[in-house]
């Protein structure tokens, strides 16, 4: 066997050992920023991710493409926030996927808060759920346990990496946490009023000691009334709120009203639904920037 | 219109004049509110006292940012006032602590208000522990 013959060999060889490594990769589309992280963190290098809700897109107005549809049709997982986040094409995109697609709402997977009454049919419970759990910490945990346990249903032979990933993000979720609370702790707790442009932050509320005035419901797509707004200028100057908070997705146009009529001044802009670009390019970016802005004007 | 040209000019100025009072209050409506009052905070005497099970002890105690309370501590008991703004929502401090022993040690803080009521909170660690601990009389 001549040398060129060899090297011929040795490049298939090559070509078929690395095919074989992708064709081993669990491939995961995410219809959720934090998520797509958490997916990278747990699966390493065992799993290639699919952003399709990009950082800094709004998730309560995104819209299924065919292009998305496809890439979520190319995947081994499906990844969806859930708690009815995906309301508006849940069920197109369930009924339009091949059956060997795994579609995984990791939001349902951990408990919600609600808003409003609990009563009526399944789908009107639905929508007083509070979809955004990744502005707690603790519920980010509960849903990375989530991702790592589908990562390993679905590929055990790596079973041993996704829970090295895990443990590592879990750790740095930990550490974030901490950090989270010394700093809030440097807010008296009756100033504690968080004026956001919609009602996100329930979650972290919870966690952290806050009460959540927001101007808009839990999704982006309803103007507030009249009466709402009057009654949230009122709210303000009656706790003596020195701050509101812009959203990096959302339009500052009532908010700054507010401003105008209460006397309070904008405080900055939150990372509200999920990952964005500058400061919130990571969760422990967004985080950061959030709690650092809260405190920072409130004090 | 009759009347001498002078009283007819007083007449105009005198509407003119009247007209200002309610365009001044309209106005006056449309401008920005001052900022809020900052709310009284009332400040209480609070009695702090730490029970360590491991001695020396060195702790530091912050409240809002600020050290509140720290020491190197000999001996297993401290106790100390201060006069603080405790709000009905409660307050946070920030408690870290480290023993010279690597051994699980616990720091035991007891907060009396000036009513007689005691709030305890414990912190656990093996060399070192911090916390955020939270004193509400409601608990």
């Amino acid at each position: 066997m001549g040398l060129a013959s060899a090297s011929r060999a040795f490049c298939v060889c090559l070509l078929l050992f690395s095919t074989a490594k992708l064709q081993a990769q669990i491939k995961v589309a995410s219809f959720s920023t934090v998520l797509s992280e958490i997916a990278k963190k747990v699966g390493g290098k065992d799993v290639v991710v699919t952003s399709v809700i990009k950082p800094g897109q709004d998730p309560h107005e995104y819209q299924l493409t065919p292009g998305d549809l496809s890439a979520a049709a190319a995947s081994d997982l499906v990844l969806l926030s859930g708690k009815g986040m995906e309301g508006t094409y849940l069920r197109n995109l369930r009924d339009a996927l091949p059956k060997q697609v795994q579609v995984l709402a990791v939001g349902d997977q951990i408990p919600s808060l609600t808003k409003g009454t609990d009563e009526g049919k399944d789908a009107e419970k639905e929508a007083t759920q509070d979809p955004h759990w990744w502005n707690s910490i603790s519920e980010t945990e509960k849903a990375t346990a989530v991702v790592r346990d589908a990562l390993t249903r679905l590929d055990g032979q790596h079973a041993a990496d996704y829970q090295a990933g895990a443990t590592a993000h879990l750790s740095l979720l930990k550490e974030l946490d901490s950090w989270v609370k010394r700093k809030v702790a440097e807010l008296p707790r009756d100033r504690r009023i968080l004026v956001t442009s919609h009602d996100a932050f329930q979650y972290f509320a919870k966690d952290y000691g806050f009460q959540i005035d927001s101007i808009e419901g839990l999704t982006t797509d309803q103007e507030p009334s009249v009466s709402h707004v009057t009654a949230i200028i009122a709210e303000i100057k009656k706790q003596g709120v020195k701050a509101i908070f812009l959203e990096n997705t959302l339009n500052p146009k009532v908010s700054v009203e507010i401003t105008r009529e209460s006397g309070a001044k904008i405080g900055g802009s939150l990372y509200a639904d999920g990952l964005g670009p500058g400061d919130g390019e990571t969760y422990d970016g967004m985080l950061r920037h959030n709690v650092t802005t809260i405190v920072d004007a409130l004090k | 219109m009759r009347g001498s040209p002078l009283a007819q000019a007083v007449l105009v100025v005198a509407a003119l004049l009247l007209l200002l009072i309610p365009l001044h209050r309209l106005t006056q409506r449309e401008q920005r509110p001052a900022p809020q009052p900052a709310v009284t905070r009332p400040t209480k005497q609070v009695h702090l006292a730490l029970r360590t099970t491991a001695v020396p002890c060195r702790f530091q105690i912050t409240f809002l940012g600020k050290t509140l309370w720290a020491e190197d501590a000999s001996t297993p008991e401290l106790a100390k006032d201060f006069d603080i703004d405790f709000p009905k929502e409660g307050i946070d401090l920030v408690v870290d602590a480290t023993w010279e022993s690597k051994a699980l040690a616990a720091m035991e803080i007891t907060l009396s208000l000036p009513d007689g009521t005691a709030l305890r909170k414990t912190l656990w660690g093996q060399g070192a522990a911090n916390d955020v601990l939270t004193f509400r009389e409601e608990e």
